[in-house]
């Protein structure tokens, strides 16, 4: 058996899967595999009805008996296939004929009546084993136990096909077809007279044919839950990996070879050369009567000729360009081609400028930035996507910077959010309730980012707000998204009575953070 | 009759896999499930749908109210009740007994529409009686599919188990003597998994296949293989 040759694609599968990877491996070869079943079926039945042509249903018997002489043919050509030979049919038989028969003599005598023959078939003809040591063959390779499933279901398959072909046709047959009665002929088979009828025999090779269909499907089934379990026992996958990497470090010390003789490098060259010693080395151990060289005169003499040989690279001409330009730098003779030097002054002066202006426009960037930082991060110039005041919708800041009216920096909230809704700003009144409370709420030590959502900022001040102010500020914040990014109308009343509420709240001045009185 | 002269081990491997690529540039592999699991998870089915209908018989006591129901509870058990398990488990209770999914072509799990479709079409597959026509169907084509798979794009397939977390007999990590490619390496760190399944003696003839040292015994060899796949094991 050469596994490397091996068709189908072993790895661990379970019992199920190994029935369907059979089915898979009938598909590919039903046709061959088919037309060994009629070969060695059709003499048979034929030699069979010079006795039985009288009694069709002991004819059937017969052959269903002898299922499993036809079914070895199929065995013992799937498991040549199967490891890349694939046997015409005399071939086949001629040497089916001179290794099985013997062994399968018990198949149809007294193991015939059983539900695990796919699966002790292979087991029996293809290892020849016998008495004890074929039944704890068995026992091991019994595994799952689906042997007897697939041959229960196998069996019901065979006669889905058998009662269906004849039913396909009847029902494909026109009604109205004068003197034909096919639903007659289909019954009259299984009637009392049967034996006499002429459709019996349409019947039998209908059922035949299913037999036929069935019978590659069913062995290359059983020979690959034969095949899957032994993949499981010996780790024929793990051996078909190791057995490619063995042979390709076999084949590996010429393979160096070939690609030094291609390259331009003698890292390459001299690799091999020291593969090979290594290799020659074991080689001469292996070799039995190796001269002791111990001498170092003889050692190396023994040396410089093995050296000599071929394979340790021979001397070759190569032609490379290199580039010798640098060194004739501070020469004696400068190249006459290189180009005139400039009057270098003017040139200096103007680097020399352009670098100072560059630390200067450097340091002042810095400054700025530092600046910037220390102020807060709105101080900074918007790049790019920062752009927002002219969207119009966002004219507040959202968070907690304020650029409000530097006439309410003093003035107490309630008053101040009252004169803005005084003067019909209703929005700039919400947003400066809340964006005061914030402000006295992060003062008092809120945890809040600068890009915090109004949801964050509530979530936030749950903590640490009183029960009666984080509700003020909820409606506030419901107000003030209504208004401000669904421009929804809002009742004066509800943020008079907001405002209302508000002086009943802790009282603080309005702490902005750009202004006198931060 | 000729048969093809061409060594098989040429052309490519007979497996039951379905290979599909996912935009992700993934590959993932179904392991399709072939006629006798799906035979065997029907009978399954049948059985249980079975065991409803003979729950449902003394509604025909209740006159012809009764009788109604019954009929219209027939009706939707014998349409509904694999769309529903399709929809929600991803298969019906008899292939979830052997481990089987319906899934989408693509490998996604199935959805209403083609688990609509599938079983609508079962009529068509039992056609001329007890699924003959989804039988040969599934016999020649490549992906096991009955009639009702065909039209509504979906395959049945084996779930792969839940992952087991593998240990390996623990060796001093040993480097290989040379680079190994990525299958080697998989196969080797396989080899210690399973090392004390195979036996002693078939674990030290496989060891010996791939050990650095070629003259090592058995046993020195299976250690070497083992210190290899601790190697593997770590990366480093």
């Amino acid at each position: 058996m050469e596994l490397e040759r091996i068709a189908a694609k072993l790895r661990p599968r379970t019992g199920w899967e190994s029935i369907d990877l059979g089915f898979a491996l009938a598909r590919r070869w039903f046709l061959p595999l088919w037309a060994l079943w009629w070969i060695t079926a059709a003499p048979t039945g034929i030699a069979a009805l010079i006795w039985l042509h009288d009694h069709a249903f002991l004819w059937l018997l017969l052959i269903w008996w002898l299922k499993p002489m036809f079914e070895a043919t199929l065995l013992f050509w799937l498991s040549r296939a199967l490891f890349g030979e694939c046997l015409s049919p005399s071939r086949a038989l001629e040497q089916f004929g001179r290794a099985f028969p013997r062994r399968l003599w018990p198949q149809i005598l007294w193991r015939r009546i059983g539900f695990t023959r796919c699966l002790s078939m292979p087991a029996t003809l293809l290892e020849n084993l016998h008495g004890s040591a074929r039944r704890r063959r068995l026992a091991v390779l019994e595994g799952q136990g689906l042997a007897s499933w697939l041959t229960l279901i196998c069996a019901h398959l065979e006669a889905v096909l058998w009662i269906g072909a004849p039913l396909t046709l009847v029902l494909l047959i026109p009604g109205a077809l004068p003197g034909f009665d096919a639903g007659e002929l289909l019954l009259e088979q299984f009637g009392p007279d049967a034996g006499e009828a002429p459709g019996v025999w349409l019947g039998i090779a209908v059922m035949l044919l299913a037999m036929s269909v069935i019978a590659p499907f069913y062995v290359a089934a059983g020979f690959a839950l034969y095949l899957g379990r032994r993949t499981e026992l010996e780790a024929w996958d793990l051996e078909l990996v190791f057995r490619r990497v063995a042979s390709a470090e076999r084949a590996a010390p010429t393979a160096p070879r070939r690609a030094a003789r291609g390259s331009r490098t003698p890292v390459l060259v001299l690799a091999c050369a020291i593969g090979l010693g290594a290799s020659g080395d074991t080689a001469s151990a292996d070799g039995g009567a190796p001269t002791d060289p111990t001498a170092p005169d003889e050692a190396r003499a023994i040396i410089t000729e093995v050296l000599a040989h071929g394979d340790f690279g021979a001397t070759r001409t190569e032609s490379v360009w290199v580039y010798v330009g640098g060194d004739n730098e501070d020469g004696e003779q400068p190249d006459d081609t290189a180009p005139p030097r400039l009057p270098s002054d003017w040139i200096v002066a103007i680097a020399t400028a352009l670098k100072w202006s560059l630390a200067a426009g450097a340091a002042a960037v810095m400054l700025i930035l530092l600046q910037g930082l220390r102020q807060g991060r709105a101080a900074l110039p918007r790049l790019g996507r920062g752009k927002r005041s002219g969207a119009g919708l966002c004219t507040e800041t959202p968070t907690r910077t304020v650029t409000s009216p530097p006439q309410s920096h003093c003035e107490p909230m309630p008053a101040a959010a009252a004169r803005l809704l005084a003067a019909g700003d209703t929005r700039g009144a919400l947003a400066l309730m809340y964006r005061t409370r914030i402000e006295s709420l992060h003062a008092a030590g809120l945890p809040l980012r600068p890009s915090a959502t109004e949801a964050e900022c509530l979530a936030a001040a749950a903590a640490l707000a009183q029960p009666a102010e984080h509700d003020w500020l909820a409606r506030v914040v419901a107000l003030r998204q209504a208004v401000a990014y669904a421009h929804a109308p809002v009742e004066r009343t509800a943020v008079e009575a907001l405002i209302a509420t508000a002086t009943t709240l802790p009282q603080e001045p309005v702490v902005l953070s750009k202004g006198p009185a931060a | 009759m000729s048969l093809p002269a061409t060594p098989i081990a040429a052309r490519t491997a007979i497996d039951t896999l379905r290979r599909i690529e996912t935009p992700e540039g993934a590959d993932i592999a179904l392991r399709l499930a072939g006629p006798v699991p799906r035979a065997a998870a029907f009978a399954l089915d049948a059985l249980l749908r079975l065991g409803a209908y003979l729950l449902l018989t003394p509604l025909i006591a209740a006159s012809e109210l009764g009788l109604g129901l019954l009929l219209l509870m027939l009706f939707a058990i014998e349409w509904l009740y694999p769309v529903l398990f399709e929809i929600s488990r991803g298969a019906t209770p008899g292939k979830l007994a052997l481990g089987l999914r319906v899934v989408h072509d693509d490998a996604t799990p199935v959805a209403g529409p083609a688990s609509l479709l599938r079983n609508l079409l079962r009529v068509v597959d039992f056609l001329p009686l007890f699924y003959a026509a989804g039988l040969v169907c599934t016999l020649i084509d490549r992906d096991f599919r009955r009639l009702g798979d065909l039209a509504a794009g979906t395959l049945v397939v084996y779930a792969d188990p839940p992952p087991r977390r593998a240990s390996i007999p623990q060796r001093p990590p040993r480097r290989p003597p040379r680079p190994l490619d990525a299958e080697t390496q998989r196969a080797i760190l396989d080899f210690a998994e399973r090392s004390n399944r195979l036996g002693p003696q078939r674990s030290a003839e496989l060891a010996e296949l791939i050990a650095d040292d070629p003259h090592a015994g058995g046993g020195a060899a299976l250690e070497q293989v083992l210190g290899m796949a601790n190697w593997a094991a770590r990366g480093r």
